[in-house]
């Protein structure tokens, strides 16, 4: 499902994000990355969804090169894909439920089924009183969820989470893992970055660990 | 991508959100607009004034065609028919020998007498042709003239050359400057529309990415700027013409009555108002298509 190939991130001269990374992801499977802070998790994440560019590498999403696939279709493959920003990524002018609608907006589900979806999401995630709030006005807990809810709402094939649970209490954080897991029995891919062990050890089928950009195990 | 109901609403709310979010920069931009394209449509009535009014001297394009003494009056209509028939001919008037003979006593006011005592057939008939001055340059007019000479019946041609040179002369100059005018108001209008959307551009650049970020395709991102720009220029195109009929009325009591004609209306005042508003929206769909499309190549 995602393949990478030796790939290397540098930002800028400065030493490298990543460093000659070989991974496999089945379909599928449900994978957490864990590591140091600084060790590299967003930036692998971010090139498994093409948000930034690798400086060396193939990364091979579906039977697709990233390096090989036009501009104009990249939104099409986003389609199939959901990311939870560690920094969440919400619209600050929109409604909770226009920043979880506006995943479904982009692809052009119709106002009905759109209006079905959020508002099942927004539930699962105890959002349902906030449907109307500006992300601004949010916890940071609830932006994390108004994040997680539009990464989840498209029913993507695959879904990238950074530190999901990175603001959520413990009670929580599990019932958010439970909630990927659910997904994940319906066939979807997981890859989820954190640093919280506990968690990792508790769902954990495959851990990868990175530091200082390199994968050591 | 089909565009649901939903999602025209959002485009609709995120361009208004923008205007509202940024008026003072809007109505600038509008207004801005509004002058360039005011100035412009002003030239343009003013222009196509100036052009009516060479079209007549245009008019004054003609040749003589002379006629052979032995035609008779089934080959002058023979004549006439053909002539009629040359590309580059308005009209034909036939001038006898009689009133050939009227035009040149009336030409010659008191002094009539000289023509006592002379063959009221001495002066030869002829056709006056108009010609085309106003779209043909003057090796074309040549040609029909030379076309013309050599027509049975036809004796001899007078011609002026000299002036269709400097009729053709003034009136290229004229619709050279009137094109460049035009052009350069033009760009300058559209520039002003692609600044402006480009700073809403880059203030909204983060919602932009964030809009990529779940798959927005590069339409979808731009078409609230579209909406904008469409809204912006309309306005722009409104003011525009409301400047211009103001600026027409105030001027038309205060210019003398000689140049009053520029002040004309070539076309009726509905008209050109939905032509400003119409142009005003086209540039501003223009200045954000470029904005836009620049930014999201980056
Ligand atoms: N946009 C960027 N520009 C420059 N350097 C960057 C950028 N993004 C990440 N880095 C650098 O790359 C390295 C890895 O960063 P990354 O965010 O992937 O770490 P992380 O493992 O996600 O850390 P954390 O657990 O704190 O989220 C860091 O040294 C960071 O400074
Ligand atoms: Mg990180």
């Amino acid at each position: 499902m995602i393949n990478l190939f030796h790939v290397s991130k540098a930002f800028g001269n400065d030493s490298l994000a990543l460093k000659d990374i070989t991974l496999k992801i089945k379909k599928g499977e449900f994978l957490f990355v864990t590591g140091p802070s600084g060790a590299g998790k967003s930036t692998l994440l971010k090139v498994m969804f093409g948000a930034e560019n690798p400086t060396d590498g193939q990364i091979i999403i579906d039977g697709r090169n990233y390096s090989r696939i036009p501009r104009q279709e990249i939104p099409h493959l986003r389609r199939s894909m959901g990311f939870v920003f560690q920094d969440f990524k919400l619209l600050p002018a929109k409604t909770v439920f226009d920043n979880v609608a506006i995943s479904l907006v982009v692809m052009g589900v119709g106002k009905r089924e759109i209006k079905n979806r959020v508002l099942r999401i927004l539930s699962y995630l105890k959002l349902q009183h906030r449907i109307n709030f500006k992300p601004l006005s949010l916890s940071g807990g609830e932006q994390q969820r108004v994040a997680i809810a539009r990464a989840l709402v498209k029913e993507p094939t695959i879904i990238l989470a950074d530190e999901p649970t990175g603001n959520l209490d413990r009670k929580l954080s599990l019932e958010t893992i439970e909630l990927f897991r659910d997904v994940n029995n319906r066939g979807t891919t997981v890859v989820i970055a954190s640093h919280d062990m506990e968690i990792v050890r508790k769902f954990g089928s495959r851990v990868i660990r990175l530091d200082s950009g390199r994968l050591v195990s | 991508m089909s565009m649901s109901a939903k999602s025209l609403r959002f485009f609709l709310s995120d361009a208004i959100a923008a205007i509202r979010g940024n008026l003072a920069t809007s109505i600038l931009t509008a207004l801005t607009l509004a002058f360039s394209l005011a100035i412009c449509t002003f030239f343009f009535i003013v222009f196509i004034n100036m052009g009516t009014l060479f079209g007549t001297w245009g008019d004054n394009t003609y040749a003589v065609a002379y006629i052979k003494d032995s035609a008779h009056a089934r080959d002058i209509k023979g004549l006439q028919k053909q002539l009629m028939r040359i590309k580059g001919v308005k009209g034909v008037s036939y001038v006898s020998k009689a009133e050939a003979m009227a035009e040149l006593k009336k030409g010659l006011k008191g002094h009539s007498g000289i023509l006592e005592g002379m063959d009221k057939g001495i002066l030869p008939a002829s056709f006056e042709i108009r010609l085309r001055g106003e779209t043909m340059d003057p090796e074309q007019i040549l040609k029909v003239v030379k076309r013309i000479k050599s027509l049975p019946w036809v004796d001899e041609m007078q011609y002026s050359q000299e002036w269709a040179r400097k009729f053709y002369g003034i009136f290229k100059f004229f619709e050279l400057t009137a094109v460049v005018i035009g052009a350069v108001l033009g760009a300058a209008a559209v520039f002003v529309i692609t600044n402006t959307i480009r700073l809403t551009v880059y203030a909204r650049r983060e919602e932009i990415e964030v809009l990529r970020l779940v798959g927005a395709s590069d339409t979808f991102i731009s078409l609230p700027f579209l909406i904008e720009g469409l809204i912006e220029g309309a306005v722009g195109g409104v003011f525009a013409s409301v400047l211009v009929f103001a600026v027409i009325l105030l001027l038309r009591y205060n210019v003398p009555d000689y140049l009053a004609f520029v002040l004309d209306m070539p076309l009726s005042v509905p008209v050109i108002f939905a032509l400003t508003t119409v142009l005003g929206t086209l540039i501003g769909a223009l200045g954000s298509i470029i904005s836009t499309g620049r930014f999201l190549k980056a």
